[in-house]
């Protein structure tokens, strides 16, 4: 079964769905086909056995934003959208055995943002707010390189370059945006990208500098041998024209341009386009930089439209695969689909659940190309948000629609006498939705809560924004605990209620370090 | 209080973005001039005058408050997409925001309509009534109802620039008018790339992560930015 959303089918899906033209396919439901069901779960169940062998390689993949919420409604959207049973249907990596809950918040907040929740995972401590893979005694903005030094913590990539071990990051997000970054480099403020973000008098590195200057010659190992995603500006100088927007330059203003230090110090290849991604040829790069944007890449829903072409997800995880796992010795790489955050944050579902797809795609990709006998497959977000499938709405009803109650035909009306949909925001930018042909009213103000009569608006539209609650410009990151599912080496000790840096904990005793 | 950026023109020029959605391309010579826009209640006790900057070139348009706090860029690629950068020309920052970002904001706009101030559909539900000349340019007088609004336009068309726009409905009155074109030393002049590349510039998709980032409190008061709005707690 294949869980790949392809952009133009899936718009084409996403029209059928609307107009109630796919159906949930026929399949007789019963007490007792229920009860088969779960009988052959519990079978399944009793034949897992834990796999005690060490880990050659772990794959750590990361759903940023990717609550509990987002993925029942992104496994509903891909089942309804592929013309099956949108409830019963799994993404990928729901069929992965083990699974735990991860408690999120950091060492000062309650919600947290994707710095110290990737540093939890990637470091096995908790810090806190906006910095990266330093300890939390350190404050944010800290300017003084000796300070950083004398309290970075030794990152799960580090830890796999020095055992002479291949390693690699794949995201949709820039390579230098929080996630990703936690894995290479220790900062005290995530917004230091490039030198030109960074106040005057820092001497500490920013972050994509540190992807080329912490490794090799002078740092730990022999470099990434692969690396993934968008920000390309922040490698660019800012006297070099971008390849891709010819109207812009790089971001830096040393004059660094990192993407000819990386080929010259790691031997390796550059690339900025889909052409350029396709003609790689695995068996004979070794060290791989791919910068599809300059900043982050496109939406998996919007990816088609891209100027110079991007690769998907899955398709950027099948090739760092590749790549990798020619290493005798075994490989650490980390796969993030950056956006899911993003779409949540502009109060746009859609976009969040057809990136959660894309995710499942890359966790098949993943699944499919190695053995779970000697890799270690983990999934898991760092952070959830305000997101909610509420109502009660009947069995098959499209999830991006409004609430129709089982038996009825009619929208559900709320105590105003308003339909609601199902999907909505506890905060955020609130109900608003584009007029046919596209433009819409400047400077559309923020409104939150019942606002608007939706009996006739499409709310499977690709630009509709939810509903939310509290006003606010963004919606926001949300506190509860998040999901960790796992397959391969040591997975069954995902199990119960973690701390997030457990995972870094498993990983590490997992390839036996 | 909420705080718009040169409200009076937008209100009427974005009143004319909703129903055209495939408009004819003007000719859009570069373009420097300098817009005052008028907005009073009815009857008219205190009228609140600004003063505004326009720039146009093939791709690009920029407006700017004279007072050089807010402004916005609006650029075009070789498909047709918008960017939009919310610019603070002042602090020397701002947030872009991609044509992706812009759609899923709900945010997307007719380059006709941002190049020309009004977009020649909107022309097209005025009727001609006169002739007149407008800092030596030969000009257009329309006039008409929209949307229970009276509304004259008066368009150059050597210039594809509404030089007037007027508009009075039962609760005020909004003027936008050109000053002055081709400037020769002006106050003000739109930003270069180089300018710009001296900008902190935030990605729309990264402002989420930042409202609470002690170096980027300032979006949370980037109020004129699409999508964003002052909250009083």
């Amino acid at each position: 079964m294949n869980h790949k959303v392809k952009p133009v089918v899936a718009v084409l899906a996403l029209a059928l769905y609307a107009q109630g033209t796919l159906a949930a396919e026929a399949e007789v439901e019963n007490a007792n086909t229920w009860y088969e069901a779960g009988q052959q779960a519990l079978q399944e169940a009793k034949r897992l056995h834990p796999n005690m062998r060490r880990a050659k390689n772990v794959i750590l993949i990361v759903g940023d934003g990717m609550g509990v919420s987002t993925v029942t409604a992104a496994r509903i959207l891909d089942g309804q959208m592929r013309g099956v049973d949108g409830e019963k249907n799994s993404l990928s990596f729901e069929k992965l055995p083990y699974m735990a809950l991860s408690k999120t918040y950091s060492a000062n907040q309650q919600t947290p943002d994707s710095a110290p929740t990737m540093t939890a995972m990637v470091t096995g401590i908790k810090t806190s707010d906006g910095v990266l893979s330093i300890n939390q005694s350190v404050a944010r903005a800290e300017p003084d390189k000796a300070v950083i030094d004398a309290n970075k913590v030794a990152t799960m990539l580090e830890l796999a370059e020095m055992k002479g071990m291949s390693t690699g990051i794949v995201s949709t997000a820039r390579l230098t945006h929080a996630t990703p970054a936690a894995t290479y480099a220790h900062s005290s403020e995530r917004n230091w990208e490039a030198d030109s973000n960074q106040p005057a008098g820092t001497t500490v590195k920013d972050i994509a500098a540190q992807l080329i200057d912490n490794f090799g010659t002078g740092g730990i190992g022999n470099g990434l041998e692969v690396a993934l995603g968008g920000g390309r500006s922040r490698f660019l100088p800012n006297t070099e024209t971008d390849p891709e927007n010819t109207s812009k330059k790089g971001d830096r203003k040393d004059g660094r341009n990192l993407t000819t230090e990386w080929t010259s110090k790691f031997g390796g290849a550059y690339i900025w386009n889909k052409a350029q991604f396709d003609a790689i040829n695995p068996a004979t790069t070794n060290h791989l930089l791919g910068l599809f944007e300059r900043s982050h890449m496109q939406y998996e829903a919007d990816r088609a439209n891209d100027t110079a072409g991007e690769p998907s997800l899955a398709e950027m995880t099948d090739k760092a695969i590749d790549v990798l796992h020619k290493n005798k010795k075994g490989f650490f790489l980390m796969v993030e689909g950056g956006r899911i955050d993003h779409a949540h944050h502009a109060g746009n579902a859609y976009r969040a659940l057809t990136d959660t797809a894309a995710l499942s795609a890359a966790v098949k990709t993943a699944m499919e190309k190695t053995d779970p006998k000697d890799t270690l497959i983990i999934v898991t977000a760092d952070h959830s948000h305000v997101f909610t499938i509420a109502g009660y709405p009947k069995r098959g009803n499209p999830i991006l629609g409004k609430v129709v109650a089982p038996g009825k035909t009619e929208f559900a009306k709320a105590a105003d006498g308003l339909p609601y949909t199902t999907l909505a925001y506890a905060n955020g930018r609130g109900f608003h939705t584009l007029e046919t042909g596209g433009g819409t009213v400047y400077d559309e103000p923020i409104q939150a809560g019942r606002v608007a009569d939706m009996t006739n608006v499409d709310t499977t539209d690709e630009g509709f924004h939810q509903e939310a609650l509290v006003p606010l410009s963004s919606e926001t990151h949300a506190g509860e605990d998040v999901a960790i599912f796992a397959g391969g080496p040591k997975a069954h000790l995902f199990h119960g209620v973690q701390e997030q840096n457990y995972i870094f904990h498993v990983m590490k005793d997992a390839l036996g370090m | 209080m909420r705080q718009r950026l040169i409200p009076s023109v937008f209100f009427l020029v974005m009143l004319s973005a909703q129903a055209f959605a495939t408009p004819a391309t003007p000719a859009t010579p570069d373009i420097s001039a300098e817009f005052v826009s008028t907005t009073c209640t009815n009857p008219c006790k205190t009228p609140q005058i600004r003063d505004w900057f326009f720039w146009r070139g093939q791709n690009r348009v920029e407006i700017r408050d004279a007072s050089g706090a807010l402004g916005e860029l609006w650029t075009r690629d070789s498909k047709g997409r918008l960017s939009y950068i919310y610019l603070e020309p002042a602090n020397k920052r701002g947030i872009e925001y991609n044509p992706t970002d812009l759609k899923i904001i709900g945010q997307q706009r007719n380059w006709d309509r941002l190049a020309s101030l009004v977009s020649p559909q909107y022309l097209e539900k005025l009727k001609p009534v006169g002739k007149t000349e407008v800092l030596g340019y030969q000009a257009t007088i329309y006039e008409g109802k929209i949307k229970d609004s009276k509304t004259a336009v008066t368009w150059i068309p050597a210039l594809a620039l509404a030089a007037r726009i007027a508009q009075t409905d039962a609760d005020q009155t909004t003027i936008s008018e050109l000053k002055n074109i081709h400037i020769k030393n002006a106050p003000l002049s739109a930003t270069s790339e180089a300018e710009l590349a001296t900008y902190q510039l935030v990605d729309f998709a990264d402002v989420g992560d930042n409202e609470t980032s002690p170096g980027m409190m300032w979006l949370k008061h980037a109020t004129n930015a699409p999508g964003h709005e002052f909250h009083e707690h």
